[in-house]
């Protein structure tokens, strides 16, 4: 396995830990639209971004 | 009222079948052109099916209800799918790939020639016909409550239902994939921008703008705001339990991972990728929002399933507007209904009827067992499950914990699709024993509603399933030579291709 796959994996489950980390952790006490709300649409467009980021070095196959 | 709700409803059919049949003019013979577009399908057209084929009546009325109900917390939960969609960017070409070089048409088929073993394609179909026909079925309920809730009951939740299973058969026969998949590029087009139309109208007309909605939110709903929330809903228990089978949606769903195998190019496969995640961004914040505004505006509710169609009932939404948002939920709805059905009535074609019952069946009396008798029967049941499904209450019975519940199911599959690209030492023997088991246990304790130590049924079911699939295929023989073939051909496309 190239060594770029384990480290898109690790960011993988990187940001999945910060996904019940950070709204149960650190945002649990903070009921506004300020908190969770506005964490988890930034955190889904780290994970967006990340993803084109991987599939835009892909390359056609014959 | 119900005239318009008629007539709109009409409009729709009318466009939709002349797509459908406009697309069968394109349609070529064979079981890969009907169910896969002969893998020569474009990138805005494969992001679009994908995008609504995975999008369904769950969004609009069962995220919006969730929404509703517990808040925040569905966000997350829907983000957390999402975010699953990396898996398609590791997998994704993996399927792409081999389904070209060994002609596969279902994940099972994929499956089944890996693992040298009928009883592991046979199983896997099995678990997505046990799982998806509830899923299915809740596409059905969805329509039946918005036509309902939209015409205040003068048209009844029987013919909004009759309605969705109707269409979903016609255009999943009319050409097969090629139908669905333009129909679904229509749909998800109306789907989007209906839904932002029509919340743009709710917030600026209901609150003045997106400032006073959210300071209303902060200061009439701050419990919502918050997982846990102030009702306990959302604890990490729920959120993993309901959001783990969500995560694996891309493996797991037949209907979705059969798309995998649809684009005609590398190109085209990167469009589909990345044109559902803007899609996907986009849908999911405009349901969330809509659920909290029908909070605000219609508290109280006792079927939060309902939120959706009683806002769309009130004086601040036009009328107009109202049935064009109608239409893209239906359109949401019925888009995954014919994808379902397409798909498993081509597991049942390959999978069961080819693979065991009949092998020497020609390619054309495949393609008519699918169309003539397995779409219908599939219709049938799923019919008759909504239809005992919808006078349910309760969270268990809400469109969302409903999807997540088929999807959990149908994660028992995922460490045999996972092993399969990854582990030349899974056998046949792991794969079928971590299916049925997991499947049972999630089965079991969905039935009875039993949590031990408070985890979800997907939780335990994953657990047992994996644990067993690595310790019975560490004690059997494994398809060796098979596995090297597989792998040895991805291994070096894949290098070509520059994917991880």
């Amino acid at each position: 396995m190239r060594r770029s796959f384990w480290v898109w994996l690790g960011w993988f489950i990187f940001l999945l830990v910060l996904d019940l980390v950070i709204p149960w952790v650190v945002l649990s006490s903070a009921p506004k639209t300020s908190g969770a709300l506005l964490f988890w649409p930034v955190w889904a467009l780290v994970a967006i971004i990340s993803c084109f980021m991987l599939f835009l070095k892909w390359k056609e196959v014959d | 009222m119900t005239f318009w709700v008629w007539l709109s409803v009409c409009i729709y059919i009318a466009l939709g079948m002349a797509i459908a049949i406009v697309a069968r003019r394109h349609l070529r013979a064979g079981m890969n052109e009907f169910f896969l577009g002969g893998r020569r399908v474009g990138g805005f057209v494969s992001a679009m099916t994908y995008a609504a084929t995975t999008y369904s009546a769950f969004m609009m009325i069962g995220l919006a209800g969730l929404t509703y109900k517990s808040g925040v917390g569905a966000l997350g939960f829907e983000f957390t799918y999402l975010c699953g969609l990396f898996l398609v960017a590791f997998f994704g070409p993996r399927f792409w790939l081999v389904g070209r070089k060994f002609d596969y048409l279902t994940h099972a088929e994929l499956l089944a020639d890996r693992y040298q073993s009928r009883a592991v394609g046979v199983t896997a179909c099995a678990l997505c016909f046990i799982f998806l026909v509830p899923y299915a079925a809740i596409q059905i309920m969805g329509i039946g409550y918005l036509v309902a809730g939209l015409s205040n009951g003068a048209i009844t939740l029987m013919a909004g239902m009759i309605i969705a299973i109707v269409l979903g058969i016609a255009w999943s026969n009319i050409a097969g994939l090629r139908s669905v998949a333009w129909t679904d590029a229509f749909q998800a087009v109306v789907m989007v921008c209906t839904s932002l139309a029509v919340l743009l109208v709710v917030v600026q007309s209901g609150f003045g703008g997106f400032g006073n909605f959210f300071a209303r939110m902060n200061s009439d709903i701050p419990d919502l705001l918050t997982v846990p929330t102030g009702q306990g809903l959302w604890d990490v228990n729920m959120f993993i339990g309901l959001a783990l089978p969500w995560l694996f949606f891309s493996l797991s769903n037949p209907q979705v991972t059969q798309r995998l195998f649809i684009p005609k190019s590398v190109t085209a496969f990167k469009q589909m990728i990345g044109g559902f995640l803007i899609f996907g961004f986009i849908y999911t914040l405009i349901s969330v929002l809509w659920g909290f505004a029908a909070r605000l505006l219609v508290p109280g509710l006792e079927n939060a399933d309902m939120a959706t169609p009683t806002l769309l009932a009130m004086p601040i939404v036009p009328a107009a507007l109202a049935l064009v948002v109608m239409i893209g939920i239906m359109a949401a709805a019925i888009s995954t209904i014919d994808s379902i059905l397409l798909t498993l009535s081509s597991m049942w074609a390959r999978d069961v009827h080819k693979s065991v019952i009949n092998p020497g069946i020609s390619g054309e009396r495949e393609l008519a067992i699918s169309r003539k008798c397995v779409i219908p029967i599939i219709a049938l049941v799923s019919f008759v499950f909504a239809w005992w499904a919808s006078g349910k209450t309760g969270l268990a019975f809400m469109i969302a914990p409903l999807s997540s519940a088929a999807s959990a199911g149908l994660l028992m599959v995922v460490p045999t699709i996972i092993a399969a690209f990854f582990w030349k030492r899974a056998t046949a023997a792991g794969a079928l024993s971590s299916m049925i088991v997991g499947a049972i246990i999630v089965l079991v304790l969905q039935v009875t509603n039993f949590r031990p130590l408070g985890l979800w049924p997907a939780v335990w079911g994953i657990i047992a399933c994996v644990i067993l699939f690595i310790a019975v295929s560490l004690v059997t023989r494994p398809p060796l030579e098979k596995a090297n073939e597989f792998m040895g051909y991805l291994h070096g496309e894949l290098q070509k291709g520059n994917f991880v």
